[in-house]
């Protein structure tokens, strides 16, 4: 199946974080498929990280995170936080771990009840967990707020009376406020303007270096992803492409995926016209009926046969660069993807 | 088999352009006083020609184009100016004269395919629809059509595809459906409306590939809709940046890149996160929000949030003045990169506070 191994996995005593061999599975209706959501991804963060996840749309980023909450929990796999195996906890042991493991979500406006005040959405963690005292719990209300950039005054309102940029801080609020220290950011800015974005992901530097986050930051968007990680890791339909650190990741891409991915950004630039041969074609295979060995095979040009009966493992290409590949591409090389629409 | 070109309905003045608009107006009635959500746009479209509208959310790009198509209900809304295309004047038209216009001369494909498509409507059906209603042929040729057409738009298996439903497509197939759909009898102009927005980027790159290429074929004309500055610096010709209804900078895309003059514009470049820059590199904001369009502010719409503005700013509403580059045009007493600019920047910065944020403009 493109590539599973858990060769870019550091100590695991170092790691907040450490997925091993994560599956994820959605049966459909009454056909006896499933959809292969996540198939064997391995992943760690270190304390104080930040790893971007990127990828298209249902390559199974938000099944990772939302399997690392338990939410649901993996077909198979194991999730260690802090020391503990979440896959093995069940009722309130495993609720006990929320405040300390946080979500933020693509949509902000309807993820934030809409008929409580921005207040008692922020404390509602607070109450839930019986964290300090009621005066404990409105100062930490207010600092939290304040720290997103909300006015404490404000807080009486309801999530429609603000702006989506807004809606997204009082999330950040309302997660950083049980002071968790791993919050997983599912599409934190993907449907807010440039402007409110820049301002989002400014913040979101900001609360690390102010709270000591570790974040897990999933988008499509790779300058967005680059902006904000330490480590970048690319999927493909459930698997896991390509980990490294996003400088190196974007001046040499070794997985061909990655190459594509990255050829087809549209550059701010009109002095950069858009290079159509370098533009992957093709459609993504269906999760129910991924193609065998390398799941990227049906659209990479590099394929060989071995391609399709033997599925690639992580590998090191380069200092913190690991590639899941039989053919990677060296530093410089190009990949053409071959005739395009015209 | 050859799929049909628009032929001009009028004679077109020699030299006119495909689309000239002038001064359009399209205010919204609501209770809570009237929107102004175009206020005053012109702009001319050659044939063949990419324009590119980019601006934040609610800055009018929807409705300047759906007021140029004629799309928008009769009731509540007020247009004023005029638009003029092929030569012929489209805004004392009734909607009833405007439907030989859409689709045959001129199409639309939205950010969302399932809009413009019909859900319980096979897509084979959808497109030979649109081709019987303008093009008087009948049901066979319309459906070789139809498959020529997706060929076109480089789906498999065409002829199985038209028995297909909209949801049985992927996202991307779908808006290339919709580019079929909308390229069904050779409009001369083509509205796209954030057609990539909802799209990964590979797909993405498709969608605009498979427009650029069928722009070539046809030799038609583009608006090119988007909030991303980067899908029109690579395929449009000409950008025109939107704020409160209104174009603040309009210029050749490589002008508009290099000799920015609104401040506005420069900053929605600067607050993009850039892939050359290396990880974690601070970026540049907007500090607040765009103005409410029932009441905007009475200088420069842009004053409260600009790093630039002096007090003339919040009196005067600075007017679409030329660039020095041929078609360049913007609104700004304190242009970027003039001496008036830097030293209204410089004043500011050395004040701590802008004229706009004084007046307790920026929140
Ligand atoms: N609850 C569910 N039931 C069935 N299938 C699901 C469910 N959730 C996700 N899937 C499927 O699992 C796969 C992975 O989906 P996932 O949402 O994780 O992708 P993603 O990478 O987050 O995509 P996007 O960028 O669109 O958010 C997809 O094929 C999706 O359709
Ligand atoms: N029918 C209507 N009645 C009242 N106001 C309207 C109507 N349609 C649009 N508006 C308002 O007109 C303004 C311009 O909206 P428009 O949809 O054109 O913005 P846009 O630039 O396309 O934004 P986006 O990037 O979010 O699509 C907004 O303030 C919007 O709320
Ligand atoms: S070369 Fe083979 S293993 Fe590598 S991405 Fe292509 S198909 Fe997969
Ligand atoms: S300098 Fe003045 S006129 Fe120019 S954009 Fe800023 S506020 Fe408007
Ligand atoms: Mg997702
Ligand atoms: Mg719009």
């Amino acid at each position: 199946m493109a590539g599973r191994g858990t060769a870019h996995l550091r100590s695991p005593d170092a790691s907040l974080l450490r997925v091993e061999h994560l599956v994820v599975e959605f049966p459909v209706g009454r056909t006896g498929l499933v959809v292969n959501a996540v198939s064997d991804v391995s992943l760690d963060i270190l304390e104080g990280e930040t790893l971007g996840i990127v990828g298209e749309s249902g390559c199974g980023k938000s099944t990772t995170g939302r399997a690392v909450m338990q939410l649901p929990p993996p077909k198979s796999g194991t999730v260690v936080y802090d020391g503990v195996e979440l896959t093995a906890l069940k009722g309130e042991a495993l609720r006990a771990t929320r405040p300390r493991l946080q979500m933020i979500f693509q949509d902000p406006i309807s993820s934030l009840n809409p008929r409580r005040t921005v207040r008692d959405i922020v404390r509602e963690g607070l109450d839930i967990w019986g964290i300090g005292d009621k005066a404990a719990r409105d100062a930490k209300v207010d600092e939290v707020l304040e720290a997103v950039g909300i006015d404490p005054a404000n807080a009486g309102r309801r999530p429609h009376e603000f702006s989506g940029g807004q809606c997204q801080r009082i999330s950040i609020a309302r997660a950083v406020v049980t002071e968790p220290r791993l919050i997983i950011c599912d599409e934190p800015v993907s449907a807010l303007d440039v402007s409110v974005q820049a301002q989002i992901l400014n913040l979101l530097e900001d609360m690390k270096a102010r709270y000591g986050l570790t974040l897990v930051f999933i988008a499509h968007d790779l300058a967005v992803v680059k902006n904000v990680s330490d480590r970048v890791m690319v999927m493909y339909l459930g698997k896991v492409c390509e980990v490294a650190a996003p400088d190196a990741l974007y001046a040499s891409p070794a997985h061909p995926y990655t190459a594509a991915l990255l050829a087809a950004i549209p550059v701010p630039d009109p002095g950069v016209r858009p290079d159509t041969s370098r533009v992957l074609g093709g459609e993504i295979p269906s999760p129910m009926a991924p193609p065998s060995g390398c799941r990227f095979r049906t659209r990479c040009p590099r394929a060989e046969e071995r391609c399709a009966t033997e599925e690639p493992e992580l590998r090191a290409v380069a200092d913190g660069q690991y590639v899941a590949c039989h053919f990677p591409l060296t530093p410089g090389e190009t990949i053409d993807f071959g005739p395009r629409a015209g | 088999m050859t799929v049909p070109v628009a032929e001009p309905t009028a004679e077109p003045a020699p030299g006119a352009p495909l689309l000239e608009v002038t001064d359009l107006t399209t205010h919204f009635e609501t209770p809570g006083g009237i929107v102004r959500a175009v206020d005053g746009v012109s702009l001319t479209l050659e044939r063949g020609k990419t324009l590119g509208i980019v601006g934040e959310s609610g800055s009018g790009k929807t409705v300047l184009s759906r007021s140029i198509m004629g799309l928008l209900p009769k009731r509540g809304t007020i247009r004023g100016g005029s638009v003029r295309f092929d030569g012929v004047e489209l805004m004392t038209r009734s909607p009833k004269e405007m439907r030989d216009f859409w689709g045959a001369r001129m199409a639309m494909i939205f950010q969302d395919p399932m809009t413009s498509l019909n859900p319980v409507m096979k897509i084979g059906k959808q497109i030979t629809e649109s081709i019987r209603h303008h093009l008087d042929v009948d049901r066979d040729y319309a459906t070789e059509l139809a498959v020529t057409l997706l060929r076109s738009v480089r789906i498999p298996e065409p002829e199985r595809r038209l028995r297909d439903y909209p949801h049985q497509l992927s996202g991307g197939m779908r808006q290339r459906v919709c580019i079929a759909v909308a390229m069904a009898c050779g409009p001369a102009l083509l509205f796209a409306d954030e057609p990539t927005t909802a799209l990964d980027v590979t797909v993405q790159a498709q969608v605009l590939d498979l427009m650029a290429a069928q722009q070539r074929e046809r030799f038609m004309a583009i608006v090119l809709i988007t909030h991303d500055l980067g899908v029109v610096a690579g395929r449009a010709d000409e950008i025109a940046v939107m704020y409160a209804g209104r174009i603040v900078e309009k210029a050749p895309t490589s002008v508009l890149f290099t000799q920015t003059r609104m401040p506005y514009t420069k900053a929605l470049l600067s607050s993009i996160p850039k892939l050359e820059h290396p990880s974690h590199s601070r970026l540049a904001t907007i500090p607040g929000r765009p103005p409410n369009l029932v009441a905007p502010p009475a200088g420069c719409k842009f004053a409260p949030r600009c790093a630039q503005a002096q007090p003339r700013c919040l009196e005067e509403d600075p007017p679409l003045v030329p660039g020095s580059a041929p078609g360049h045009e913007y609104r700004c007493w304190f242009p970027v990169g003039t001496p008036e600019g830097d030293d209204a920047l410089a004043r500011n910065r050395a004040a701590g506070k802008t004229a706009g944020t004084t007046a307790g403009g920026a929140a």
